[in-house]
């Protein structure tokens, strides 16, 4: 016959896997007992169906040598078999019905290793209980060696349970009031059981009782302070949340501000009014990040340490509504309050694009109120779609600097789509939108827009052509006359990547002071040969003209090189060492000019 | 700081990492932050620019931005305390970077590149950071120069220096050991220590294809083909969609050059638009020679002249037709091979890039 043998239980190790794996801090013990407290009030309500006297005491005993903290409910207590059963038997919850396997919906703990917990913070527990059920008061006493001791007393007192816990070496910052404060209101303000502090002989209440989602008389102000009381901090708006799958209800906040997506926000995630965590990341979409919340849920399971939820289809389905809710709040503010809408979309667009690009719901709340860069200022999305008929873009910024001026000279609209979301955002409104078309327009078509002068008008431009080449060659820039529209736009100056890049080493040579910046001679070479950017004098332009027929040469090249420096600065392109001096000397030289008039 | 700064500091910092929209905006940003002579973001801007490029690019950009970024983030240091921990890492995060990229570019002087492993082995000391990563680099460097008691040697100091926050992360590492080991012919010793990364319990994004190609590199070498195949079609699988492994080709096409130069030309065909763009001298010189042997195997072992291949656009030798004769495609790669492999070893002083060559040579025929 085969021998049978128990698991044993290294007790120390258990609490050393609690304090050190399981849980992420010695904080939890408060949470523990007040999940023990708040359950056991819990069944004596159910037996006693009229009793509504539940309550938690909690106070600190100061002593010579250390402080006690004193935890007592007048929950249901516990019998002596119910002590052997459920306090020193690991992984059997009171709470847990182990022959058919039901957990009471009502009970927020699960796993009847919770108690544990508290010799993170004290090297001895002991248990002052009295059942509902019979007369007899006990004392248990605990300790990590995993022995234990029961007495009956002789004593009667009232049904409940009181907890003691000596503060251990090492944990003495628990056993402070201020800490016991912080520690019960971050965990417990939302328990449905009155919590008390005993302070100087008063008791002092720590929770709220009502959530503020279930607290009808709130006002908007109020339950806007309720946030900034909880997160310490404004908040522009509230959005009231509702998930009927993970009955979950709760606030969130809208930042203020603009936040960085992939910085993690502290939440208030509760389970049956419990804290659970501060990571929503579980539970709220991953572009919600421009809000704070603060839910309860009743219907999610947590995972063993209780300090997340379980990933499981239920969690899924409640991500979905929860967003749902958020989508569905910012829509109707666009109906009952557009004007701040727009002031929340302009401190979160980037957010609200990266979401638009990807959801077509979405896209189509919010692209009117987008806002894109254009060369005729900034334009929301509606602008674009109800005002033009075709939206015409560039996908680079520095295409859109070299572009913008002829649209702005023909009072066209051009949209600088070069910045991230923009061009995908452009993309998908004719999909979306019937009546609007898009078209891309890169350097290259620039070619398109302008015409070839007549041999005639190329003789008649040939000093202007010359002389610019020659003035405008220590720019590395070539010069060509054209003719385009509106005449009101005298030149058009173009540049390609390499010439770019060219320009930008040589700009560096000249700004950077180090001995590195002689890497740079290596590639100079290399894009040498592609280093010029053109420049197009317009034929139809007044002033190109007057300066065909101006004979005095000097004054030809100081004009050109003014007008070259005047196309730059239009582009916004940062202007180079000789550049500058070259638009100082011309500014001298009309002052003067000026003055000796 | 304008409105217009604080806006692209804001889309840098929404924008996804490591991202070509990413390295459009803090282009822009570091324009921005230089005409408001914003020093910092004028620095961060470019780090960004730089890292992006190491990564996702070529490392051409990177190479450019360099001595404005370092010139920018020594003023900051120079005028200013905020912040001085961070400039200084990325200073040295990036001037490792540029050990590794301007090694790629031959344009990039010999004197120069020696001051920058000079450069970042005297700011790791004075910014109180290890050595582990300059070692390394030495060690690499003795094993392209086959200089087996350097690599013991400076393999040593590497391992005597403690790891910090600068370190290649942990996978990388033991990657790098397995490199190591294979160099001195310790086979076994090399297998054991990549066991971890071939069972996916270490995980790095680049180090498994990397380690693969070290292997199929062994393998080929001594002759072991059958076991070079398993591992030749696990690494492409992992690396036919990023062009950050153009280098890493090579080893595909000598493969199908030993092997079966028919079966090498779709990944010729596939990936010689990548070769076409990139301005990495390295990659591209990988990249030419291998296919260089894959051609050379394919006219030697297929006996054809010409075939008919769809290739990119922009081909030098592109025909509309699509049949190419394969002595045009030979003498395409073999000049490209060639010619930068030249001015590398005139850059480097030796004759590394040309014995390579003949290696390979030797390998395939």
């Amino acid at each position: 016959m085969e021998d049978i043998f128990r698991f044993k239980v290294n007790l120390g190790g258990m609490i050393d896997i609690l304090g050190n794996h399981l849980y992420s801090s010695q904080d939890v013990f408060i949470r523990e007992l007040l999940q023990n407290s708040v359950d056991a009030i819990n069944k004596r309500k159910q037996i006693e169906k009229n009793w509504t006297e539940g309550k938690v005491c909690i106070s600190l005993l100061q002593g010579k040598d250390t402080n006690t903290i004193v935890f007592e409910d007048n929950g249901t207590g516990l019998t002596e078999a119910e002590i052997h059963k459920f306090l020193a038997i690991i992984g059997e919850s009171s709470k847990k019905d182990i022959m058919d396997g039901i957990v009471d919906e009502s009970y927020i703990g699960r796993f009847g290793i919770g108690l544990l917990s508290c010799f993170m913070v004290s090297d001895e527990i002991d248990v002052v209980t009295r059942s509902i059920k019979d007369n007899i008061s006990y004392h248990w006493k605990g300790k990590p060696d995993g022995t234990y001791t029961l007495n009956k007393l002789e004593a009667n007192i009232e049904a409940g349970t009181t907890i003691y816990l000596k503060c251990k070496k090492g944990s003495e910052k628990y056993f402070t009031r201020d800490k016991l404060i912080g520690l019960v209101k971050y965990y417990g303000l939302l328990l449905p059981v009155p919590i008390y502090l005993n302070v100087d002989d008063k008791d002092i209440k720590l929770n709220l009782e009502i959530p503020p989602w279930d607290d009808m008389t709130l006002s908007p102000q109020e339950i806007l302070e309720f946030g900034e009381d909880i997160f310490l901090e404004e908040f522009l708006d509230y959005i009231p949340i509702y998930s009927k799958t993970g009955g979950v209800k709760g606030f969130a906040y809208i930042i203020p501000h603009k936040v960085v997506s992939s910085e993690n926000r502290a939440h208030r995630i509760y389970l049956k009014n419990m804290l659970l965590t501060e990571k929503g990341q579980d539970l709220l979409p991953n572009w919600a990040f421009f809000v704070k919340c603060i839910l309860n849920a009743n219907e999610l399971t947590p995972t063993a340490s209780r300090e997340s939820f379980c990933e499981d289809e239920t969690l899924e389905k409640t991500k979905e509504e929860l967003g749902k809710c958020i989508i569905n709040y910012l829509s109707r503010l666009s109906k009952i309050a557009p004007k701040k809408l727009s002031y929340i979309i302009d401190i979160h667009s980037l957010a609200i694009k990266s979401l638009a690009v990807e959801e077509d719901n979405v896209y189509k709340e919010f692209i009117d109120y987008l806002t894109f860069p254009t060369s005729k200022g900034n334009k929301t999305g509606y602008e674009l779609r109800t005002s033009y008929e075709k939206v015409i873009y560039t996908y680079s910024v520095d295409e859109f600097r070299q572009m913008s001026s002829i649209f702005v000279a023909q009072d066209k609209l051009l949209v600088n789509a070069g910045y991230i979301y923009d061009k995908e955002l452009l993309e998908k409104m004719p999909i979306l939108f019937k009546d609007v078309s898009v078209e891309l327009i890169t350097g290259m078509d620039l070619y398109e827009i302008m015409e070839d002068v007549t041999f005639e008008e190329q003789e008649r431009a040939y000093m202007l052509l010359k002389i610019a080449n020659i003035t405008l060659n220590e720019f590395k820039c070539e010069v060509d006359i054209k003719k385009f529209s509106p005449q009101e736009l005298p030149v058009l100056y173009t540049i390609d990547e390499d010439a770019m890049i060219y320009r930008n080493i040589l700009k560096d040579k000249e700004e950077v002071d180090n001995s590195f910046v002689s890497i740079l001679d290596g590639f100079i070479e290399e894009f040498e040969d592609n280093s010029y950017a053109k420049l197009y004098f317009n034929i139809n332009n007044p002033l190109i003209n007057k300066l065909i027929s101006l004979e005095d040469k000097i004054a030809l090249s100081n004009c050109i090189k003014l007008i070259y420096v005047q196309a730059l600065l239009i582009g916004h392109f940062p202007l180079r060492n000789n550049e500058m001096k070259t638009l100082n000397n011309g500014i001298e030289s009309l002052i003067e000019w000026g003055l000796s008039k | 700081m304008s409105e217009k700064l604080d806006k692209l500091i804001d889309m840098m910092k929404k924008s996804p990492e490591d991202s070509k929209e990413r390295l459009l905006v803090c282009e822009e940003l570091a324009k921005v932050a230089d005409s408001e002579n914003n020093m910092f973001y004028s620095f961060i801007g470019r780090k960004e620019i730089m890292r992006i490029d190491t990564f996702n690019g070529d490392g051409l950009k990177a190479i450019l931005t360099f001595p404005k970024f370092l010139w920018t983030g020594d003023e900051h240091l120079k005028n200013s305390e905020f912040n001085k921990d961070f400039v200084q890492y990325c200073i040295i995060c990036i001037l490792e970077r540029m050990m590794y990229v301007c090694d790629d570019y031959y344009q990039v002087e010999y004197e120069k590149l020696n001051e920058i492993i000079k450069e970042y082995k005297k700011r790791c000391i004075e910014y109180g950071y290890s050595l582990r990563v300059y070692y390394q680099y030495i060690t690499r460097d003795y094993m392209e120069l086959e200089d087996v008691e350097g690599v013991k040697e400076s393999f040593k100091k590497f391992k005597s220096c403690s790891r910090d926050n600068i370190s290649d992360c942990e996978v990388c590492e033991i990657k790098f050991e397995v490199e190591y080991e294979l160099f001195l012919n310790n086979y076994e010793k090399a297998l054991e220590l990549a066991d971890p990364i071939f069972k996916g319990e270490k995980k790095c994004t680049t180090a498994l294809p990397l380690t693969y190609g070290l292997f199929i590199e062994y393998y080929i070498n001594h002759n072991m083909l059958e076991e070079a195949k398993e591992y030749r079609e696990k690494m492409y699988r992992l690396i036919n969609k990023d062009d950050f492994y153009l280098s890493s080709m090579r080893i595909q096409l000598l493969y199908f050059a030993i092997t079966d130069p028919k079966k090498g030309v779709k990944i010729f065909t596939k990936h010689l638009k990548w070769a076409l763009s990139s301005n990495n001298g390295n990659d591209k010189f990988m990249f030419y020679t291998g296919a260089w042997m894959l051609w050379e195997s394919f006219k030697y072992k297929e006996k054809r002249d010409r075939c008919k291949l769809i290739l990119p656009g922009d081909t030098p030798f592109y025909k509309d037709d699509g049949i190419y004769l394969v002595d045009d495609i030979i003498s395409y790669c073999k000049g490209q091979s060639l010619s930068i492999g030249e001015k590398f070893d005139k850059r480097n002083r030796n004759t590394i890039n040309m014995d390579f060559i003949n290696k390979m040579k030797k390998l395939v025929f």
